[in-house]
């Protein structure tokens, strides 16, 4: 059983580099932590019962790209991180949550973030002829039919 | 492992259809007949949904994300309407919620024969394969009275359900669920007395209690390995705070606790949409939201067939998603079935079993591998 | 064994498939509320093009006639969603029962 929303939130505000720390609806909360935190927050939220991973998000937010990691089974804590767009890097957490190395390569491949220490950093999503360098998932990329054609 | 082969051989299954028509490709590490290791390669099927979703609005969305999916669309359309109606911090109307339901588990009712009929045919018992195909037929010929279609029903809108069911529809489902579940009563009875079955799934692909909460799976494989994890009891949507049912677990951990699994939560969808018909609130069916979405994120679960869904969408305010990003139930279930796949001291993977073990997640890889553009001509 | 019992027993059954398309058309029972081909009572429509605006697959395109502004649905490329039956708001678009819609010219799959 995880612990309530509430406690964890006030428990999460003393740690170091937690930035901010609010409920955001029944079974919902959301930390924000500095990207050297990150590592040791998942590592301590994991401790207290929060170790399945519901979603691994990445939201280009124009200059920075946000990872939110979203875990927990009754309630869902989304750890949130802001990172640089130009040079996307944080330490992986596939040491503590093991399952997290398929989210983090699908995130690598779709929005270019480097996870430090993954394990396996091979395409997932992309196909193999895909060019290097070019992350679809970002608001820089254009695709070439955006919407449906018109006219009959 | 001990063994007499020194040599370790890379054997690649798939990507045509290695079991379910869908493309995957498992490079199996073989020594011998026996699977040592296994990389999974799942990008086959790019559709590019999540970057498409950004350029159209809500209402166009709702039918783009219906599409990832055929089979559990009604648990897609669901997700994304709950975010929408979240966002704008609306509640639906009471019979809609109920509606919602009897759609949902309509819809496991089907998927979960589908996915018996080609577990059926996969161990090579296609008789039995014939016979669950055929009773699937009651389950859709109702959706299609239901909802207006057999598949991609488009029964869920922003803000409540399209259509009512008139009493007719409702005693025609009082009639199809009792036939299914003498139908599903009688399955549950071949699975437990035929050997072929048996002999084909117990012992395969053995997901331990302990691995399975650790790898993250999700759905009826989770409950095979005797975790009662459903989203639908834990994080609570639409009615289903109010229709009691079981969480169907086994502690068989195999493909054969799989089976039951399935069987059983089939049935108690059959309870569900009996008690769903009978408490049915009256009342209307839509609340109209506008058209333009509060900013903010939004996270919503749903326990689809396969098992737990998640959606998320972030809106900035405008009548098209910022970002919309889906995980699917076979996503979570890779990890797991990596761990299925490799022998381990005295469990061993033959070769000739990978096909029953990827069948037993029940995987869909077009919903997984969904996100990228490809150029139409 | 019980499976074998049931292909018995099965022997005596019915056919569990019909003759479609051998038999005809009325075999089927299409169900009310069936999305088929869609209908436009002209009469009805205000051409507010909002029909045009929602449609997901961009199958409707908006024409002038003598009486103004009016939707033309194109079958080929609509996926029988029904939305713009819900976005319209004189419910001047309805789905008929007809199912057969394949062709062999584009041009004859317009709804006008």
């Amino acid at each position: 059983m995880d612990p309530s929303v509430d406690s964890i939130v006030m428990e999460m505000k003393g740690i170091k580099g937690v930035i901010d720390s609010k409920v955001i609806c029944e079974r919902r909360a959301q930390v924000t932590v500095s990207a050297e935190a990150y590592h040791s927050v998942v590592e301590t939220l994991q401790k207290k019962g929060f170790a399945h991973i519901a979603a691994m998000t990445c939201i280009d937010s124009g200059e920075n790209l946000e990872l939110l990691l979203q875990i927990g089974r009754r309630a869902i804590v989304t750890v949130k991180v802001i990172l640089p767009a130009q040079t996307p890097s944080i330490d992986s957490v596939s040491d503590i949550l093991p399952p997290a190395s398929f989210h983090e390569r699908e995130i690598h491949d779709l929005f270019g973030v480097e996870f430090r220490n993954c394990p396996d950093s091979s395409r997932l999503m992309l196909p193999e002829e895909w060019p290097k360098g070019t992350f679809p998932l970002r608001k820089s990329f254009q695709p070439e039919t955006p919407a449906p054609l018109r006219g009959p | 492992m001990s063994s007499s082969y020194e040599r370790i051989f890379n054997l690649p299954l798939g990507p045509q259809h290695p079991a379910l028509k869908e493309p995957v490709l498992l490079d199996l590490k073989v020594e011998g007949e026996h699977v040592v290791d296994v990389a999974l390669d799942v990008s086959y099927n790019h559709r590019g949904m999540e970057k498409a979703a950004e350029y159209r609005t809500y209402v166009q969305d709702l039918y783009l994300i219906e599409r990832i999916c055929g089979i559990c669309n009604i648990a897609h359309t669901l997700s994304f309407c709950q975010c929408v109606e979240g966002l704008h911090g609306k509640e639906i109307p009471e019979r809609a919620k109920y509606l919602r339901v009897i759609a949902e588990e309509l819809e496991r009712i089907q998927s979960h024969l589908l996915w018996l009929g080609v577990a059926a045919h996969e161990i090579g018992f296609d008789t039995f394969f014939m016979y669950i195909w055929l009773d699937r037929e009651i389950s859709l010929d109702l959706m299609e009275e239901f909802a207006g279609n057999r598949i991609t029903t488009s029964y869920n809108a922003i803000g409540g359900v399209k259509r009512d069911m008139t009493p007719e529809v409702a005693n025609k489902m009082k009639k199809g669920m009792d036939k299914l579940e003498e139908r599903v009563k009688f399955y549950k009875k071949v699975v437990l007395s035929e050997r072929t079955v048996m002999k084909r799934t117990m012992g395969i692909g053995i997901l331990r209690r302990d691995a399975a909460i650790q790898l993250n799976a999700v759905g009826p494989t989770l409950r095979a390995s005797g975790v009662d994890m459903d989203a639908r009891a834990d994080d609570p949507y639409a009615a289903h705070s109010l229709v009691p049912f079981k969480v169907v677990t086994d502690d068989g951990c195999d493909a054969f606790s799989r089976i039951i699994v399935r069987l059983d939560e089939t049935l108690e969808s059959i309870n569900m949409i009996r008690y769903c018909i009978e408490k049915l609130p009256p009342g209307p069916l839509l609340q109209r939201l506008p058209r333009r979405v509060p900013a903010g994120d939004f996270l919503t679960r749903v326990e689809a067939p396969r098992g737990e869904l998640v959606h998320f969408l972030r809106a900035d305010g405008s009548d098209k998603p910022y970002r919309y990003k889906v995980k699917t139930p076979t996503f979570s279930n890779l990890a797991p079935l990596r761990e299925m796949l490799r022998s381990k001291g005295k469990y061993v993977v033959n070769v000739a079993d990978v096909p029953v073990i990827l069948a037993s997640i029940d995987p869909c890889f077009s919903c997984t591998s969904r996100n990228e553009v490809v150029k139409s001509s | 064994m019980s499976i074998f019992l049931e292909a018995c027993r099965s022997l005596l059954k019915p056919k569990a498939t019909l003759r479609y398309p051998l038999g005809g058309k009325d075999l089927l029972q299409i169900p009310d509320g069936y999305r088929g081909k869609m209908a436009l009572k002209r009469e009805a429509c205000i051409g507010c093009t909002i029909c045009e605006k929602d449609c997901p697959s961009s199958a409707i395109t908006i024409i002038t006639d003598q009486k103004g502004k009016r939707p033309v649905f194109y079958l080929d490329r609509c996926m029988f969603c029904g939305q713009c039956k819900e976005s319209c708001p004189t419910k001047a678009i309805s789905f008929t029962k007809d199912f057969e819609n394949a062709s062999y010219d584009r041009k004859t799959m317009e709804v006008r």
